[in-house]
């Protein structure tokens, strides 16, 4: 190896970016240390707060990668770089272990970026919900609190109690009160929610007829709301959308709303869509699935891990329902899909990680493999012998996906299995214990593998706040998993998802408004967030259809709708990269895989719609199922505004874009809206709706950072 | 090296024009050599979750039937042998032969599938046999010794469908960028006069068509979207939808994202305007494949009017992943194709287009010879089909394998190691549509470990 020479160049840049300047100091500060015979840099100590510090390193002089930042507390590796950074007591010490030749090194310090009270709570609630509403932005803990988004963030951590106490809102419940009047509260199932038809709400929902046998499809009793002075249509869904429905109404109006958007984010990590089910007709095998997530949101993960795989639901759609041991004589082999795929989408992932989610690599530098496909036919014969229970009444259809499955000791290979690490378990007898034992040997075998938390805690983090988290922040969510607990509290088993949630809202770069000068923070929304985001902000109302919001196939619409995941690999995957810049950073944007000149369209296109219609078909475009609209927003408060500019653009940026509108954007708004007359409520309503649908192009309400 | 020096100039070119129209062809000045003069499209229908090829084209011969019957499990019968995956070689299976197999002479194509035997018999398609992800050549023993470089992520979806796509299956994720995308940015003398670039999508993001400095045009079988018409309704909205998407912002995703919309506007509107006189949905079938080769053919008839000489589609249908009930599910998706390729054929036909355009398969990996009591799993080689009228058809390619346990090829419950690697059968596209031999090692960078590209430019003799 050459000599090496690494370089501190100090500039002044100045990039004048919409919203932010970002100016660089000269840092005559940075100094340079040498460890044995590595190049480190000594890092300033931080700056004022709010303000955030890069790090950033070029071969060239021309392109600058940050490696490094600070923002209010101790430097830290941006992703994707996982330099060591020394703890020093007074500097801390990063050091350059690669093997280039010749590095430059700058520090590049941002102006201060901070956020008032509200549109901080309300950034926080794009993060945490499907979208804040003005009531509660302004029921929020603290919000008068000047130290509201200071470390330890206790009004957000009150908040998150608040919702963690809250009553469980089940999807199975909701449907099974407003479907088939002959459903019955069944006592021995209550943690399953199967709960009997309430009369008084009457019946609202499509459901099949079970009557023990088979079934045969019953719809919403139309009767019902012809006599109450709505149209035959306004409640006749087909079941298909039924399950869908009570998700909106969910989405939209649920209190326990991080509970609900918590269950969203494991529901696409353990998928079951529609797509390849032949199930699509049916309800209440869905809502009873949706359900473990639900009422597990702040459980532990390994009671999903478990109940996911007795699912019969599941079994059904990754085919390990009535899957049986090898038959040497017919030359059949157990089913391998759930084998591989609980491993690689639901706990370990498919290269071994370190804690901050950083792969760990061989003597030779390269990613070592988690498992290889003989561990696949060795698991395979461990998920054999579940199938589902027999037929019963009280549930949409007699075929028994609702019920955990029952084990058939006679189909279980119960010879003796290899696991990861090289241990061993079984055989085991052939019994029902002895098969349970198997298959809740791997699963604990899976929820203590050393990457389950970081490989969660990435993908978690990627659902609620920024698409490449940084490693330390990474490790931080992983430690709350292994520990169970969060700032002391919680259960202290591992797994524990109320720690996981907390850590992953509470962390100080999901908190810390400096961020926003950090090119690679946030990330894009997922689509039906950011249309959920609109119904709930300027609170949808329908005055039929029992005040369910009936939108129809989404999923063709934006590529998202719940339920609707294409594969089991959900609408995208963790690591998409996007061309452009975000690639050759090497940088994730996950949702991005569903952002293309269709989708990218679309989306305004359905604002525009909602905005404008409200949920009615438009042929190709409509986001509804009927030709007249069955939900409308309530722009009630927002007309009353309408004719002074300054105010409604004010109540907008902070309900969709939480206090990032920038400045030129503000203005390129307020010179359309100003144009508009308003002179009467109907003009005053057109500036209101013209203005939403400027909003929802704006970049500043479709990413979130 | 050069060539490789040659993207990263145009790509730098055109971001420091400031050009935010990725999905518009990147720079017209870079074009070199003589334009093309003739018109040529490929069609990549890929099938998502691993089509079970091996029912897709079963030797008949009696020997190797009846290996194919027992490593199946038996002739499958609903009630009376429920486990097995054969199908029966009367009725189930459409002849055709190749006398040049060494394993088979004889072949039958599944019943659901009669438009490719018609294809075939009149030399208009060909397959090719288990062909698949390879780094290097391998024999069973290198692989069972690990001695050679094998693909990394074998036999998982994720890995698989990124590796047929970006044809680097050494590298996991996307990137090595696609093979279509680089021969996109490759031939700059196609398309000369078009504002829209080589690749089009109908199936939404996908890593083929990504190139170092293009990505896909994505567009929807129901139409092209255009933003709402309140964009065009007053310039004071036009100007500000422009202005909001024109701003430099400070974070990646909200540049991508602007972008992005940009790009989407412009080239909507412009392909808007060219496929708005063909309109050929009454002369297909409304399954999800008929629709999006439906669209395909509209495209291919919008040719001039897009000014386009080279177009590459990008057509998948999932659902192929049949662990279960295989035999019926598989059935009906053949049913599905076979009424698509025919009307589609039938459109090519019609316009005289047929020797202009080459559709191809693609999917994960072939599955499990063997039996998992109800469907079969992930595997590795598969057999795939190429049509058109330049197609030397009538011919299998490659060689086809013995179907045993434990035969020569079986890497385990008879997963069968490929014996035509990827790179030999995408190059056999990418050369008959232009690629110089020079640049094939560009688009495909393992193909030296395969053959001589100079010498051996068809790799497989399927369009050339």
């Amino acid at each position: 190896m050459s000599h090496r020479s690494k370089l501190l160049f100090s500039v002044l840049c100045c990039a004048l970016l919409s919203g932010f300047n970002t100016t660089a100091t000269a840092d005559s500060s940075l100094g340079t240390t040498t460890s044995n015979g590595l190049f480190g840099v000594i890092l300033p100590e931080a700056a004022s707060t709010n303000q955030l510090q890069t790090l950033e390193w070029s071969t060239n002089l021309v392109d600058w990668e940050p490696v490094a930042r600070e923002y209010g507390f101790d430097w830290a590796n941006t992703f994707p770089h996982a330099l060591p950074i020394s703890t020093g007591s007074v500097n801390q010490v990063l050091t350059d272990p690669t093997d280039e030749p010749t590095r430059y090194y700058r520090t590049v310090s941002s102006t201060t970026h901070s956020l008032n009270n509200s549109n901080a709570v309300s950034r926080f609630l794009q993060q945490a919900t499907f979208g804040p509403s003005f009531s509660m932005i302004t029921n929020f803990p603290g919000l008068g609190n000047p130290d509201l988004n200071n470390p330890p963030y206790t009004n957000y951590l009150e908040w998150i109690d608040a919702q963690i106490a809250s009553p469980t809102r089940s999807h199975r419940a909701f449907w099974r009160e407003r479907s088939n009047p002959a459903f019955t509260n069944n006592p021995a199932n209550a943690h399953l929610y199967e709960v009997g038809h309430n009369s008084a709400i009457g019946q609202q929902l499509t459901y099949y007829w079970n009557d023990g046998s088979g079934s045969s499809p019953y719809k919403a009793d139309t009767n019902d709301a012809i006599n109450v002075g709505r149209k035959y249509n306004d409640v006749l869904f087909d079941n298909e959308n039924t399950k869908k429905i009570v998700w909106y109404q969910m989405a939209i109006t649920a209190d326990d709303q991080l509970r609900q958007r918590m269950a969203w984010a494991l529901s696409q990590i353990m998928v079951v869509g529609e797509n390849g089910s032949n199930q699509t007709g049916y309800s209440e095998r869905w809502l009873t699935y949706y359900d473990i997530f639900v009422r597990h949101a702040f459980g532990n993960f390994r009671d999903i891990l478990g109940e996911v795989t007795y699912s019969p639901h599941m079994g059904r759609y990754l085919t390990f329902d009535s899957n049986k041991k090898a038959d040497p004589g017919a030359g059949t082999f157990p089913d391998e899909n759930y084998a591989r795929e609980i491993m690689q989408l639901f706990t370990i992932g498919l290269w071994e990680l370190n804690q901050d989610g950083t792969p760990k690599l061989d003597a030779g530098g390269n990613l070592i493999p988690t498992y290889d496909n003989d561990n696949i036919t060795e698991f395979a014969k461990i998920f054999t012998g579940l199938k589902r229970q027999a037929k019963r009444d009280n549930t949409e259809n007699a075929d028994n996906y609702i019920d955990p499955s029952a084990i058939r000791a006679d189909w279980h290979d119960l010879t003796a299995k290899t696991l990861l690490d090289g241990s061993t378990q079984g055989p085991f007898p052939e019994t029902e214990a002895g098969v349970r034992a198997d298959i809740d040997g791997l699963l604990d075998h899976l929820h203590n593998h050393p990457n389950t938390p970081p490989f969660i805690a990435r993908n978690l983090i990627q659902r609620f706040t920024v698409s490449n988290p940084s490693p330390q922040y990474i490790f931080d969510v992983a430690q709350a998993f292994i520990d169970g607990s969060y700032a002391g509290a919680g259960s202290g088993m591992r797994g524990d998802l109320g720690a996981v949630i907390k850590a992953i809202l509470l962390h100080p770069e999901a908190r810390e408004t400096a961020l926003a000068n950090d090119t690679a923070h946030g990330k894009l929304r997922e689509p039906l967030v950011r249309l959920m985001n609109f119904a709930r902000a300027f609170e949808i109302t329908s005055s039929q259809t029992y005040g369910f919001f009936p939108f129809h196939k989404l999923e063709e619409v934006f590529a998202q709708s719940p339920y609707d995941y294409p594969s089991v690999f959900s609408f995208y995957l963790p690591d998409y990269q996007p061309i452009g810049e975000i690639l050759d950073r090497n940088l994730h944007a996950p949702e991005f895989q569903i952002h293309n000149d269709v989708t990218a369209l679309s989306l305004p296109n359905a604002i525009w719609w909602l905005v404008y219609e409200g949920i009615e078909q438009d042929g190709t475009t409509g986001i509804g199922q009927r030709w007249y609209s069955q939900g409308n927003l309530d722009l009630t408060v927002e007309t009353a505004m309408a004719a002074d500019s300054v105010a409604l653009l004010d109540h907008l940026d902070l309900l969709l874009t939480a206090g990032r509108l920038s400045p030129v954007n503000r203005a390129t708004i307020a010179t359309v809206i100003d144009a508009m007359p308003d002179g009467t409520e109907a003009e005053r309503k057109a500036r209101v709706q013209r203005a939403l649908w400027l909003f929802a192009l704006l970049p500043e309400f479709n990413v979130l950072y | 090296m050069n060539t490789r020096r040659k993207f990263f100039q145009q790509a730098g070119a055109s971001a420091a024009m400031g050009s935010a129209l990725f999905s518009l062809k990147m720079t017209a000045g870079a074009a070199s050599g003589e334009s093309f003069t003739d018109h040529k499209a490929l069609v990549c229908l890929f099938l998502l979750g691993g089509n079970d090829s091996f029912n897709m084209l079963v030797p008949t011969d009696p020997t190797a039937y009846g290996e194919y019957t027992t490593v199946r499990g038996g002739l499958y019968d609903s009630t009376s042998n429920p486990t097995g995956l054969a199908l029966n070689s009367t009725g189930e299976l459409l002849p055709i032969s190749d006398a040049a197999q060494p394993y088979s002479s004889g072949f039958g194509i599944h019943h659901k599938l009669p438009i490719l035997q018609t294809l075939y018999n009149a030399g208009n398609c060909a397959f090719v046999s288990n062909v698949g992800t390879l780094i290097e050549p391998t024999t069973l023993a290198q692989y069972q010794a690990k001695s050679t470089a094998l693909p990394v992520g074998l036999f998982s979806h994720a890995d698989e469908q990124v590796h047929w796509q970006t044809v680097v299956p050494q590298i996991r994720g996307t990137s090595p960028k696609g093979w279509a995308g680089r021969m996109a940015d490759c031939l700059t003398q196609a398309n000369l006069n078009s504002t829209v670039g080589m690749n089009i999508s109908v199936s939404g993001n996908n890593t083929m068509q990504v190139g170092p400095a293009s990505i896909p045009y994505i567009t929807d079988p129901s139409g092209v979207v255009l933003l709402k018409t309140k964009y065009n309704e007053t310039a004071s909205i036009t100007n500000a939808v422009d202005s909001i998407l024109a701003q430099q912002y400070g974070n990646l995703y909200q540049t991508k994202l602007a972008t992005s919309n940009r790009s989407a506007i412009d080239t909507a509107a412009a392909f808007s305007n060219a496929i708005s006189p063909y309109d050929f949905s009454t002369d297909f079938s409304t399954t999800q494949t008929g629709k999006k080769l439906r669209n395909v053919a509209e495209l291919l008839a919008a040719k001039d009017n897009l000014s386009m000489n080279r177009q590459v589609f990008f057509v998948s249908r999932g659902g192929w992943d049949h662990h279960n009930e295989v035999i019926n599910a598989q059935e009906n998706l053949f049913t599905e194709v076979n009424e698509a390729i025919t009307d589609f054929w039938n459109k090519l036909v019609e316009l005289g287009i047929q020797n202009d355009v080459v559709l191809f398969t693609a999917t994960d990996f072939g599955r499990t010879l063997t039996s998992n009591g109800r469907g079969s799993d992930h595997a590795w080689g598969g057999n795939a089909f190429v049509i058109g009228g330049d197609v030397a058809g009538g011919k299998i390619y490659g060689e086809y394998p013995v179907l045993a346990s434990g035969g020569p090829l079986d890497v385990g419950r008879a997963r069968l190691l490929p014996t035509t690697s990827i790179d030999e059968y995408c190059a056999e596209m990418a050369s008959w549509f232009g690629v110089p031999p020079a640049e094939l090692s560009t688009v495909f960078p393992n193909i030296g470990n395969f053959l001589d590209p100079f010498s051996t430019p068809h790799p497989l003799g399927i369009l050339g």
